[in-house]
């Protein structure tokens, strides 16, 4: 008896000294992890320990989160702690200069009126449950304030750029200057045409709401310093003086968002004077060189599969037209924070960017076409009657071109001797922020937005993001080169590169086989309309015994056709599930056999030693 | 402390005298491999990343393991041999840290065999490798959890079967402590501290974290004294239990 009393009461103790310890440690011990991620992904990176380092002013934080109210929300719990000690982790590294203060605002209590005042979201989680906060608010010391309305359990990876972003935004709280450079009306205009005035383009107005803006003539020699972000749209044949004031500005750290454009749809060709009207590219070549990116000279991007249908008309089936393209978020980058969360940009005969070889910028794609694409001549779209032609030529390079890409690192300046007058500029720069987009059209009204009059005000409809995209990167980029630094950590998809590789090789050899059978088709129908041409006028609906065996052999060929079609379809997914059920049996069957083979063999030689 | 690796070598080759190893791991390799291909949907997933691998290993290792823990006390029991290990000049620390020990290395023999996985996804993909060994790490902690809860079972009761049950009864709450199943037992009347303290019980929360890739020195704390506790607990139910 009084050794089971004993042993309970050690029992006992052991279970409340396990308790004890972890209880007392989960609330010391907060700092002791090691992260072995490939990309640090859970460790502050140094990016925003440099922002942290530059506060000048407290900051204070508030961190909102319904803790009693989500106590039922594993998930939603486990992401709120990693948040908290993300933000004490800022704390700790800010070493005084933010003050966290972790809130739970319970229904009906001050502190929940107080979220509701910085302007953050209660989410109701349940059917009838209570709202949930679980939001970010900060304040700095001349009370200026900044929120994340609500951390979206999905965006895990954009947490720390989030935050830092919020962070940077207290501790300069200067709204950024953009300079525009534009050959495009974006501030609207005359339009020769109609001799009508036209509006300033919808994206310029929302650029306008959140940046400071400051029009830059394209003549100019030199770039204000207090530019933090230069928006050049459509460069045409700038001026030397002006190329070097952007080489420089770029040099010194500036903020680069360029489009160019082979073929700008947007440019009516008039606004020059004594320019030839048909010249309607705009390139950038000299300082992309000296990036390290080049935008293929002639050329423009065609995809069959992001092809958009145009209205050809009145009474006209609308057609696809493979050089306007509608990309999904597929072909946006979705680690990137100017298009991740995006879900579509159009573009219009926009151009392909390219790494230079040898070049020591990186450079990384941020929108993509498809693998169904390939370069066609800008030439070709000079007399283009019937957009339909396109597909119809189209013959896949079973590559993706890039769109738009963001050129980072080291660069040398694109005049290595000066200009005129100009001699001693800057040479090189460690690193330099440029985002090239090789479309301007995508920046107009047409592409992205409808705008409706609603009272005399100019309401915009959106329907694709790429006010969204344009926004996002100045966004990015008018912070400093330590937040741009915060983005590039994650890369948090890894997909299968051998079974893409499979599947890209698959559809170019459907595409190939498929349009061969496309060719015969269109042969037979080619044959069948000879043969009645021939026809005598007088028998217009009798068909002659050649034209009805020919008839005859038209449709079983379709069917033919039609059949070896399905066929091809159906091999396309074979050799990736091939490589499937291969991988299973490894996975699944091969150790174990091994195994048992190993069994077996020894047990016989166990048996004939015995004998 | 010298007669450790006595009782570790001799309770690890008992594991390959009998067929028990070989069935204990073909199983278990079949299954993951089940599990991870057809339940997780591996490929298809098309992310090299082995999530879908160690997402189910605790409830593989639910049933797998108590089935390897069942035998380590219960048989001694049954068969009286406990009378004769606890006459030998060596202390409970000593048997009782050593059976363990076998068991776990066994354990870790099982996951180790896995291997084709890695390969697997590092042929498909370019996988995050550091998260890849944390999750081994993870993985193989939660053996050593399950094991010595079901030591523990094995030292408390005579029959391996029931032993058996109790461990997964045992380890079945543990991974179930932070789902509002058990949190709700609690939330009516229990102050938030005791909740969360619960909940950070689970281990499907501790064994995710560090299969994320992250090792937090209270995740690994944690496997660690819970081993050490029920271990100690074995201990003093062995010496209880060693006249029955």
């Amino acid at each position: 008896m009084k050794r089971t009393l004993y042993s309970g009461a050690g029992l006992l103790l052991i279970a409340l000294a396990f308790l004890a310890f972890n209880m007392l440690s989960g609330l010391t011990l907060t700092n002791a992890r090691v992260d072995l991620t490939e990309q640090k992904l859970y460790t502050i990176s140094d990016g925003t320990r440099k922002i942290l380092g530059e506060i000048d002013e407290p900051i204070n934080l508030y961190f909102f989160y319904s803790d009693k109210s989500a106590k039922d929300l594993m998930g939603l719990r486990n992401y709120a702690r990693r948040v908290e000690e993300m933000l004490k982790a800022y704390e700790r590294a800010a070493d005084g200069k933010i003050k966290l203060h972790v809130v739970d605002p319970e229904p009906f209590s001050e502190d929940e009126d107080k979220a509701a005042e910085f302007g953050l979201q209660a989410v109701p989680l349940q059917q009838g449950g209570d709202q949930v906060y679980f939001g970010l608010a900060g304040t700095n010391s001349v009370d200026h304030t900044q929120i994340i309305p609500f951390f979206p359990l999905d965006q895990e990876e954009f947490l720390e750029y989030e935050i830092s972003r919020l962070v940077q935004s207290l501790a300069k709280p200067e709204r950024p200057v953009v300079g525009v450079m534009s050959g495009l009306q974006l501030n609207g205009g005359f339009d020769m045409a109609t001799r009508q005035p036209t509006a300033p383009w919808m994206v310029m107005e929302e650029i306008r709401q959140l940046f400071q803006i400051e029009s830059l003539k394209s003549d100019i020699d030199q770039i204000l310093e207090k530019v933090s972000v230069l928006l050049l749209v459509h460069p045409k044949d700038l001026p030397q003086q002006t190329q070097y004031a952007i080489d420089q500005f770029v040099l010194r750290g500036g903020k680069l968002l360029v489009f160019v454009d082979p073929l700008s749809e947007a440019d009516s060709g008039m606004e020059m004077p004594g320019e030839p009207g048909g010249e309607r590219g705009s390139s950038l070549d000299a300082l992309f060189k000296a990036w390290g990116v080049q935008m293929l000279p002639g050329k423009i991007l065609g995809d069959g599969a992001n092809a958009m249908s145009v209205s050809m008309g009145q009474d006209k089936p609308p057609a696809r037209h493979a050089a306007w393209l509608n990309l999904p978020s597929h072909s946006l980058d979705q680690s990137d924070v100017s298009t991740a969360g995006l879900e579509n940009i159009t573009v219009a005969t926009a151009g392909i960017l390219r790494p230079l070889d040898g070049a020591k910028t990186h450079f990384l794609p941020l929108i993509q076409s498809s693998e169904y694409s390939m370069p066609f001549d800008v030439q070709r779209f000079t007399m283009l009657a019937d957009p339909e032609e396109l597909i119809r030529e189209l013959e896949p390079t079973g590559e993706r071109y890039t769109v738009a890409a963001r050129i980072s690192g080291p660069a040398q300046t694109a005049f290595p001797e000066g200009i005129e007058g100009q001699k001693d500029g800057l040479k090189a720069a460690d690193n330099i922020n440029v985002i090239a987009v090789a479309d301007t059209d995508l920046l107009s009204d047409r592409m992205w937005v409808q705008v409706q009059d609603f009272f005399g005000q100019r309401v915009p409809q959106p329907w694709a993001d790429n006010a969204g995209f344009a926004i996002n990167a100045l966004d990015n980029l008018a912070g400093s080169e330590a937040l741009i630094s915060v983005r590039s950590r994650g890369r948090f998809s890894r997909p299968f590169d051998v079974v893409e590789k499979l599947q890209r090789d698959a559809e170019v050899k459907f595409r190939e086989q498929e349009q061969e059978l496309q060719q015969r088709l269109a042969d037979t129908e080619q044959k069948l309309a000879t043969l009645q041409q021939n026809q005598d006028p007088a028998k217009a609906l009798e068909l002659t015994p050649e034209q009805q065996a020919a008839l005859q052999q038209f449709v079983q060929e379709k069917l033919r056709i039609r059949k070896e079609l399905r066929d091809v379809r159906f091999q396309l997914n074979s050799s990736i599930e091939d490589l499937g059920r291969k991988l299973k049996f490894i996975n699944i069957a091969l150790v174990p056999l091994v195994l048992t083979l190993g069994v077996l063999v020894l047990w016989f030689w166990r048996r004939r030693r015995k004998a | 402390m010298r007669q450790l690796p006595v009782i570790f070598k001799r309770e690890l080759a008992s594991y390959f005298a009998t067929p028990l190893a070989y069935v204990f791991i073909v199983i278990f390799l079949v299954l993951s491999g089940v599990f991870t291909f057809y339940l997780g949907g591996f490929y298809e997933s098309g992310q090299a990343s082995l999530v879908a691998f160690f997402n189910f290993h605790p409830w593989l290792y639910l049933f797998l393991v108590p089935a390897i823990a069942m035998r380590l006390w219960a048989e001694e029991r049954k068969s009286g041999s406990i009378e004769l290990l606890m006459t030998l000049p060596i202390t409970r620390f000593e048997a009782v840290t050593g059976k363990f020990l076998a068991a776990w290395a066994f354990a870790g023999l099982a996951l180790l065999l896995t291997f084709p996985m890695v390969l697997t996804v590092n042929y498909l993909g370019e996988p995050d490798n550091g998260a890849i060994i944390t999750g081994y790490i993870g993985s193989w902690l939660l053996a050593g959890a399950f094991l010595a809860i079901g030591s523990c079972m094995s030292a408390l009761a005579k029959n391996q079967v029931i032993a058996f049950i109790l461990a997964v009864s045992v380890c079945f709450l543990f991974i179930v402590s932070g789902f509002p199943l058990v949190l709700d037992a609690f939330s009516g009347w229990a102050p938030q501290w005791l909740l969360d303290a619960v909940a950070s019980l689970s281990f499907l929360t501790r064994f995710d974290a560090i299969s994320k890739g992250v090792i937090d020195l209270r995740d690994l704390l944690y496997f660690v004294t819970l081993i050490a506790a029920w271990l100690a607990a074995t201990a003093v139910v062995v010496d209880l239990k060693k006249a029955d």
